[in-house]
C-alpha cells in the first residue's frame, strides 16, 4: 500500500519539490540572450518567405498582425501525428495564426490522402486536407531521394478535373524544408484555396506543379529559390535541365462537411465620410466566416477595403481577417477565422476606417524615358528607379506608410493593366518563377517598394497606370450585429 | 513600478522593463519549462527561445497585466515545439532518461509520473499546471483560453485515468480514501 493515501495527495507531493528542480544560476543569461535575439530580428524586419499565386481578378491578403495563440492538442491531433507525413502539418497547423486550422482539426475535419506521384527519384505526395464548401487547405510534401537532381517544385496551377481554372484565391507557402540544399531530402508545403462566394470547392481539385531540376555538375545550379527580383529571368531560366509536371488529382470528400454552414442577413448601410457602404451578409464555415460589402456606385471615393475590420462577440472575443476578395467598390468578400465551433450567443462585425481614395486621383502618370512621375495620388508615392531587367524594362516606386496605423503590406499597388499617351492598352509582363504582384518590403521602416514590369518597345509617354489599393482613408467607428 | 506598468513600458520598447518583467518571475518560470522538459539544458532553451518569441510579439499584447499569463502560454508552445522536435518518445516525461532502480516513494513517484506522461495532452497541461505549479482553475482556464467547466471537466477526466491506469497496470494502489 502506497503511503499516499490518495491520488491527488501524491500529485501534490510530486509537484511540492522545491529541490527537485534547482533553478540554475545561468538563467539570466538566458533570458538575456532571448532579448537580445528578439532585437536582432526585430531589426532585421520580418522575412516575406510566404509567396503568393493568384488566380482570378483583384485579389488582396491582408496581412495582418495577429494575435499569438496556441492551442494544446487533444487526442484527434495525437492520432494524426501517428500518421507518417501528417505530424509536421499538424505542428504547422498548430502555430498558424489562423485559429481555424487548429479548431478544425480538434473537430475531425483532416481528410488524411497520401497521393503520390514519383519522377525520377522526386515525389510529389498529397499527405492530406482540410476542407469546407469554401476553402480547402491542401499539405503536400517533396521527396528527393535522387542526388541527380535539385528538387523545386514551381508553377503551380490548381484546376477542376476538367482542367478549369477555379477561379479562386490561392496561396502556398513552405511549412519546413528539411532538403540538404540543394539536392536532397524532404520540404513540406500548403496549398490554400479560397473559393470566390458562391462557390463550392469541386469533388476532385486537380494540383499541377513543374519540378525544375538542376544539375549539381553545374556550378551555376540553382542552389536556393531564384530571386526573380534581383536576378533578370535570363539567369535564372537557362541552369534548369529540363522540366516534368506532375499532376494529382485530389479528392474532397464532401461529407466531411455537408450542411456545416450557417447563413445570416444583414443588410445594412453605414456612412463614412459621406461614402455608403452596405455590409449584405455573412456566411460561417468551419474553416473560415466570410462576409460580403459593397460600396454605393455614387460614392465620390473608390473604397479599397476595410483597414481594422474585426469580427466579435458578446464577450468582446475577436476573430481575425486575413483576406479580402475583390473590392468593395464592385463587392467584395471579406474572410474572418471560423466561429463555427464556437457558436456565440451574438456576433459583430465592427471597425473604424476604411482605405479609399477619390476617383479622380487613381491614375498614377509616368515618363518612363525620363524617370520621372508626373501625377500620383500625393507624394508619398514616388518612382525611385527605371532600369532594364532581363529583355525588359522595370519601375521601381517608392510608398511611404504609417505603419502604426496601417499595417497592410503595399506590394504591388498597381493593377496589371496600364495604357500609353496613344491609348494602347498593355499588361504588366509576368516573370518567370516569380510572384506576379511584383513587391517586396526591402525599403526603409514603412517603406514599400513596388515593381513593376514593362515590354521594352517603343510607347508613346507618357504612360498611365492605376492603382488599386493606397494608404489613404475614411474613418468612422462601426458596430454591426450579424446575429 | 508594479507589473502592469511595466508591461506597459515594455511593450512601449522599454527593453529593461521587459527584463525585470521576466527576471522578477524567473524562477517560477524556468520550473514549468523544467516540468515539461525535464531536462536542464532544454529547459533553459525554452526559456530564451521563450524570451525572443515574446520579444517579438510584444505589440500584440492586448492586456499588460496579463504579462505572465501571455509569457507561459508562449512558454507552453515552446516547450511543445522543442518536444515535437526532439521526437521524444513521450511527454513530458522521457523514462529512459530517469536514474535507474527507483525504490520505494521514488517507485511510486515514477509510476504516477509515467501514467501522467501517457496522458493525452490537455489532460496532462491541467495536472502539470495544478499540481506542478499550483495554478488554480481559473488561471489554467485563462492561460489555456478554455471556459473553467471545461478545465475542470479535464481534470477529472484526467484524476479518473490517472487511477485507472495506475490501478490497472498493478500500482501501488492510489485509491481515494
Amino acid at each position: 500500500m502506497s503511503k499516499h493515501d490518495s491520488l491527488e495527495s501524491a500529485l501534490y507531493s510530486g509537484g511540492d519539490e522545491p529541490s527537485g528542480i534547482q533553478v540554475p544560476p545561468n538563467l539570466d543569461e538566458f533570458i538575456r540572450k532571448g532579448i537580445e535575439l528578439g532585437q536582432a530580428e526585430r531589426r532585421r524586419g520580418r522575412k516575406r518567405a510566404r509567396r503568393r499565386l493568384w488566380t482570378g481578378s483583384a485579389a488582396l491578403i491582408l496581412l495582418a498582425a495577429c494575435v499569438f495563440s496556441i492551442r494544446l492538442s487533444p487526442a484527434f491531433a495525437s492520432l494524426l501525428r501517428e500518421i507518417p507525413g501528417l505530424e509536421t502539418f499538424v505542428n504547422y497547423i498548430r502555430s498558424s495564426e489562423d485559429r481555424s486550422l487548429g479548431w478544425a482539426l480538434d473537430n475531425d475535419l483532416v481528410q488524411p490522402l497520401g497521393i503520390s506521384e514519383d519522377y525520377e527519384g522526386v515525389s510529389l505526395t498529397i499527405e492530406g486536407l482540410m476542407a469546407d464548401n469554401n476553402r480547402a487547405v491542401i499539405f503536400y510534401s517533396i521527396d528527393s531521394r535522387s542526388d541527380r537532381v535539385f528538387a523545386k517544385l514551381d508553377k503551380w496551377e490548381i484546376t477542376d478535373r476538367n482542367g478549369e481554372s477555379l477561379g479562386a484565391m490561392i496561396s502556398s507557402g513552405e511549412t519546413g524544408v528539411e532538403q540538404e540544399k540543394p539536392f536532397k531530402g524532404k520540404s513540406r508545403g500548403t496549398i490554400d484555396i479560397q473559393m470566390p462566394e458562391g462557390k463550392r470547392i469541386p469533388d476532385v481539385v486537380v494540383v499541377k506543379t513543374t519540378l525544375q531540376n538542376g544539375d549539381p555538375e553545374n556550378p551555376n545550379a540553382v542552389k536556393n529559390a531564384p530571386n526573380p527580383f534581383v536576378e533578370p529571368p535570363s539567369v535564372i531560366v537557362p541552369d534548369l535541365l529540363n522540366e516534368h509536371q506532375y499532376e494529382i488529382a485530389v479528392p474532397v470528400d464532401h461529407s466531411k462537411f455537408e450542411g456545416m454552414k450557417r447563413e445570416y442577413e444583414i443588410d445594412k448601410t453605414i456612412e463614412v465620410e459621406d461614402q455608403l457602404i452596405t455590409f449584405t451578409k455573412a456566411t460561417v464555415h468551419p474553416l473560415q466566416v466570410t462576409l460580403t460589402v459593397i460600396g454605393d456606385p455614387r460614392n465620390t471615393k473608390r473604397i479599397f477595403g476595410a483597414g481594422d475590420i474585426r469580427m466579435t462577440d458578446e464577450t468582446g472575443a475577436e476573430w481575425k481577417s486575413f483576406w479580402s476578395m475583390g473590392e468593395i467598390e464592385d463587392g467584395a468578400t471579406i474572410g474572418f477565422e471560423s466561429s463555427y465551433f464556437h457558436e456565440p450567443k451574438e456576433l459583430y462585425i465592427e471597425g473604424g476606417w476604411f482605405r479609399a481614395l477619390d476617383k479622380d486621383k487613381l491614375e498614377v502618370v509616368v515618363d518612363t524615358e525620363r524617370g520621372q512621375i508626373i501625377h500620383a495620388p500625393d507624394s508619398r508615392l514616388q518612382l525611385t528607379a527605371v532600369g532594364p531587367y532581363g529583355k525588359f524594362n522595370k519601375l521601381t516606386f517608392s510608398l511611404t506608410v504609417n505603419k502604426e496605423l496601417d499595417n497592410m503590406f503595399y506590394g504591388g499597388i498597381f493593377a496589371s493593366e496600364y495604357k500609353d499617351a496613344s491609348g494602347k492598352k498593355y499588361e504588366m509582363v509576368s516573370i518567370p518563377g516569380g510572384t506576379i504582384s511584383g513587391a517586396t518590403g526591402m525599403g526603409g521602416p514603412g517603406e514599400y517598394e513596388s515593381y513593376f514590369y514593362l515590354e521594352d518597345v517603343d510607347y508613346k509617354q507618357p504612360l498611365t497606370l492605376s492603382v488599386y489599393s493606397y494608404p489613404s482613408y475614411i474613418r468612422e467607428p462601426y458596430k454591426i450585429r450579424i446575429k | 513600478m508594479d507589473t502592469e506598468q511595466l508591461a506597459r513600458a515594455a511593450s512601449q520598447g522599454d527593453d529593461e522593463a521587459f527584463y525585470l518583467l521576466i527576471n522578477a518571475e524567473k524562477e517560477r518560470l524556468y520550473r514549468i519549462a523544467y516540468s515539461y522538459l525535464r531536462n536542464e539544458a532544454d529547459a533553459l532553451e525554452a526559456i530564451q527561445e521563450t524570451t525572443c518569441r515574446a520579444y517579438g510579439k510584444l505589440r500584440q499584447l492586448k492586456e499588460p497585466k496579463y504579462f505572465l499569463t501571455w509569457y507561459i502560454r508562449i512558454l507552453i508552445h515552446c516547450c511543445i515545439d522543442e518536444q515535437k522536435r526532439r521526437r521524444r518518445a513521450f511527454f513530458p516525461w522521457n523514462l529512459s532518461e530517469r536514474a535507474p532502480e527507483p525504490q520505494g516513494d521514488t517507485d511510486d513517484k515514477l509510476e504516477l509520473e509515467e501514467a501522467i506522461g501517457k496522458l493525452e495532452p490537455r489532460y496532462r497541461h491541467v495536472i502539470i499546471l495544478k499540481y506542478y505549479q499550483d495554478m488554480t482553475l481559473t488561471e489554467i482556464a485563462r492561460l489555456l483560453e478554455k471556459p473553467e467547466g471545461t478545465i475542470k471537466t479535464w481534470l477529472h477526466k484526467a484524476l479518473a485515468q490517472l487511477r485507472q491506469q495506475i490501478g490497472r497496470e498493478g500500482g501501488n494502489g492510489y485509491v481515494e480514501t
